[in-house]
């Protein structure tokens, strides 16, 4: 019993070892399964804080790297101003205004008269409304302003600015940010229809097209149907990621339920239209409708028409597989699916469908964008913002950079030298043609303001910034240096002073021998001062130079704006000096300000992206040279023009009375040109980049490409102002002697009061006299 | 800090003075002192109401009243601003860029208005009464600097164009 008993207890004990092992089994299990689940949830926790961070930075941080906008300087137009019809359409082809009368940004042309629907801008000082006008031009000029909406005459217009260029992050991408206000809500509401019509419906996801997908998978044995929300599409472009795979698909699901928690459907679909991937050219990836907009039409977002929008959502479906430049049948077809779906939603009229289809593409030819059509100003405006910015700041920041850039000037300056150039190659074997480049830089005479910079035959080339960057001798153009020098001391030196225009030689200290030659190898003996510089007298100059030493032409030169302390060889005298074209407007700019310097600038203001200013670039002057001195070389360079080594501008464009200076540099390496009018300053440099002679001198190369630019842009002719201690003297051209009005052969000269030449030149028998001869 | 508001607070103080007397559009004042320099500028007040924008470009002149409001206003920026969008139209009004100059003088910008100054003296040929203006900013803007010599200059100069 006692046996049974125990073996009874013996059995229940073990048993109930066996249930506690049991339990305890259990238990460990149990503990475990909790583990696992506990772990799995925290993972899953933390792969969702993981994915929530992510999806977020990606967001905020797409959401406000906004490229920096880049904008043209406004026209502004004026009663009574100098401004053609022709002008006018020009600039609107720069804004990109397109004939029509509905909506802003269109134009109908009558008899004298432009009717303008004009967009309006918010400037830096206020805002310039949205305005129905017409603009009457009589005799070239604007005789009238209307403003329709408010039946009244305005005196003055502001034009919205042409935006020029977006200076984007380093990574191959392009885009034009745009607000969802921007966009025109045909576009969203053709987007919503067409790609996710149940948008403001759901949370990021559709369970049922998931599922539907899920179904359609299995059956094909991998991932193929899409059924995205467009929530899905944008975290997708986020991460740029094709991969066709479940494990991708649900994160994409979960990322699109996390952004849909934070952020409200406007901020979802705003970041969709400017994320959105279009195309591509070449390395350059094409995002966001507003892009795409520029890209495949040339147009703004908001100018486009019925097909070109449906052209586009129809895009998002498979840039491409769609691309109209290349498959131009496919993509008619996916634009008529959408006009089709437009037209059944209620979002077009029947009438307007059916002439949309009709349509023809219309898209850009392939290979035709430029990211800026102005890269060598824009390279200039960066280069300019640099100092002031940090370059992610002016990447990242949505700053509205205003510049000085005239597109008109700019067309002109582009025409005449690729004019001059296509007409100059043909003089070289095709392979040398090619080396033969050149720049041109034009400015505000008044201000300082660049208003166009040209560095390459093709202005459209981003490369190599010749404007900038070509630091070339200036040969001849550094002589109004000399001859300031000399002219600042007055009771030396007046423009009838008589110097030697002799041959010389000099022996520098290492024991080389210079002999400085005129051009044409002629002397000229004794002549007046004046003749050194209006007939580029070289072995004049240089004695010149010498007599009052170089150091004080490097003081006259650093005063003008040399950025540098050029090293002192006499043949510093005769432009051994080396400058770019930009260098070269600096100093010019001085002179033709009458002695006050004024950095040039690119820039007006940056605002930042909500209009805040943030930096201004204001007017500054600094007079560093006596602005009588300045007068009496600027009246010589004016000679150079009138009957000097420029002529060829004095007689083709006489009312200007420009004033200039050729330069050639040793072997004709060099052609420059550096002129004034009253309004612009243009500095034009020809020569060939391998450095190899261009057989040009400055009056052959660059002079006909500044005379073309100057024929063709309005501007105001040079008339000197005349300081309180200068007075005018006639003076016999050949010997600078005093003569009178009534003479063969004379000019007037400006001279320093009682500095005048003494003695009179006889110019034989009087006018009354030779009247009758 | 203190130091610069203290010269503008002065400098607006001289300035307000220098242009009630030979404002653009100011009239006569009555408060007159011959024994007082400042108020010599005043006696001038009737002969500089003459001086007016040179250009008759309504356009000009539209911008030109929004300037002088903001300057009233003492809204310097905007008026500076509004001048600089006038000089872009007309720059050959040597009056545009003397008050320009004042404005700088106002905003404590001694350099640039005495540059200015000079710009404008180096357009205005007969114009004996803007010089006369012109000279006086420079001795303002010379003062505000500290080169009180070179002050005494201009304003030496100034009495010579002195109507």
């Amino acid at each position: 019993m006692a046996t049974a008993k125990s073996s009874k207890s013996g059995r229940s004990r073990r048993s109930r070892r066996r249930q506690a092992g049991k339990w305890r089994h259990g238990g460990t299990l149990r503990v475990a399964a909790l583990t696992v689940l506990a772990v799995i949830l925290l993972f899953g926790f933390l792969f969702c804080i993981y994915l929530d961070t992510e999806i977020r930075y990606k967001f905020e941080g797409r959401r406000w790297s906004l490229p920096a906008r880049v904008y043209a300087r406004p026209l502004e137009l004026f009663v009574g101003q100098k401004f053609g019809k022709a002008d006018l359409l020009q600039e609107l082809s720069f804004l990109n205004y397109r004939a029509g009368k509905d909506a802003p940004g269109t134009f109908r042309e009558l008899p004298n008269v432009l009717l303008l629907r004009t967009r309006g801008f918010t400037f830096w000082d206020g805002k310039e409304p949205a305005r129905d006008l017409l603009i009457r031009f009589d005799d070239g000029r604007i005789s009238e302003i209307l403003d329709n909406g408010t039946a009244s005459e305005l005196q003055l217009l502001r034009l919205e600015p042409a935006h020029i260029a977006n200076i984007y992050p380093a990574q191959k991408e392009d885009r034009d940010l745009v607000r969802l206000e921007e966009v025109p809500p045909l576009l969203l509401h053709t987007l919503v229809e067409v790609e996710d019509q149940n948008f403001y419906g759901h949370h990021g996801v559709r369970p049922t097209s998931i599922l539907r997908a899920l179904v359609a998978n299995i059956r094909a044995g991998e991932a193929v149907q899409g059924g995205s929300t467009l929530t899905q599409q944008l975290v997708k472009n986020f991460f740029l990621n094709n991969e066709r795979t479940f494990r991708r698909k649900i994160i994409e699901a979960m990322m699109a339920l996390l952004l849909e928690l934070h952020y409200d459907k406007n901020e979802i679909l705003e970041a969709y239209i400017n994320e959105v991937y279009l195309g591509q050219e070449g390395e350059q990836a094409i995002h966001g409708f507003a892009l795409g907009s520029r890209f495949y039409f040339d147009r703004a977002l908001s100018d486009l028409s019925v097909e070109q929008v449906a052209l586009l959502v129809g895009l998002v479906n498979g840039p491409s597989y769609l691309n109209p430049q290349k498959h131009p049948e496919r993509a008619r077809q996916r634009r008529d699916v959408v006009l089709n779906i437009m037209q059944a939603r209620g979002l077009i009229p029947e009438s307007v469908a059916q002439k949309a289809r009709l349509s023809p593409l219309s898209v850009r030819p392939e290979g035709s964008f430029a990211q800026s059509s102005y890269p060598a100003f824009i390279d200039f405006v960066k280069r300019q913002l640099t100092t002031h910015y940090r370059e992610e700041d002016l990447r990242s920041e949505g700053l509205r950079i205003f510049t000085t850039l005239d597109p008109l000037v700019q067309k002109q300056a582009e025409r005449a030298l690729s004019r001059q150039l296509d007409r100059l190659r043909k003089r070289f074997k095709p392979r040398e043609a090619e080396q033969l480049q050149g720049a041109v830089v034009v400015t505000s005479v008044d201000t300082g303001e660049v208003q166009a910079v040209v560095a390459d035959h093709n202005p459209r080339y981003a490369g190599y910034n010749r404007a900038l960057d070509a630091r070339r001798p200036v040969g001849s153009l550094v002589k109004p240096a000399v001859y300031l020098a000399a002219l600042q001391d007055s009771a030396e030196f007046n423009p009838s002073t008589i110097i030697k225009d002799d041959p010389l030689q000099l022996r520098y200290p290492d024991g080389n021998l210079w002999e400085p030659a005129n051009y044409d190898k002629q002397y000229h003996g004794e002549v007046p001062l004046f003749h050194g510089l209006v007939y580029s007298y070289n072995a004049a100059t240089v004695r010149l130079g010498l007599q009052i030493g170089i150091e004080k032409v490097i003081a006259v030169l650093r005063k003008m704006g040399l950025p540098y302390e050029p090293p002192s060889y006499p043949s510093l005298l005769l432009g051994s000096l080396e400058l770019s074209p930009l260098e070269v407007s600096q100093l010019y700019q001085t002179l033709a300000s009458s002695g006050f310097n004024m950095p040039l600038r690119s820039v007006r203001e940056v605002l930042t992206a909500d209009g805040m200013q943030l930096t201004r670039y204001p007017l500054n002057v600094e007079q560093t040279l006596d602005v009588s001195v300045v007068h009496q070389v600027n009246r010589m360079l004016q000679m150079v023009v009138e009957f000097g080594t420029a002529s060829q501008a004095g007689k083709q464009l006489p009312e200007l009375q420009a004033a200039g200076k050729t330069g050639t540099t040793d072997d004709l390496r060099d052609s420059w040109f550096a002129g004034f009018t009253g309004q612009h300053l243009a500095v034009v440099w020809l020569g060939r980049d391998d450095n190899q002679p261009a057989g040009l001198s400055g009056a052959s190369g660059a002079l006909p490409v500044w005379i073309d630019l100057m024929a063709d842009i309005d501007t105001r002719p040079l008339q000197l102002a005349i300081p309180q201690n200068v007075e005018y003297v006639w003076i016999n051209r050949q010997d600078g002697r005093r003569s009178a009005a009534k003479c063969d052969n004379v000019t007037r000269m400006p001279f320093i009061i009682g500095t005048g030449p003494a003695s009179d030149h006889e110019c034989g028998p009087s006018w009354f006299k030779r009247l009758f001869d | 800090m203190r130091k610069q508001w203290l010269k503008m607070v002065l400098c607006s103080s001289l300035v307000a003075t220098l242009l009630a007397g030979c404002g653009l559009m100011g009239g006569p004042t009555s408060n007159r002192d011959e024994q007082d320099s400042e108020q010599d500028y005043v006696d001038s007040s009737d002969a500089s109401s003459k001086i007016t924008l040179a250009t008759g470009n309504p356009a000009v002149r539209d911008l030109w009243a929004q300037a002088e409001q903001a300057r009233k206003a003492g809204d310097y920026d905007n008026a500076a601003l509004t001048l600089e969008r006038i000089l872009r139209i007309a720059p050959d009004d040597a009056v545009i860029w003397s008050r320009l100059a004042e404005i700088r003088l106002m905003q404590g910008n001694s350099g640039q208005a005495e540059n200015l100054a000079a710009k404008s003296n180096s357009m205005s040929l007969d114009n004996p009464l803007l010089n006369y203006r012109n000279w006086l900013i420079i001795a303002r803007a010379r003062k505000l600097a500290g080169n009180d010599v070179g002050a005494q200059e201009a304003e030496y100069t100034a009495n010579s164009f002195r109507p």
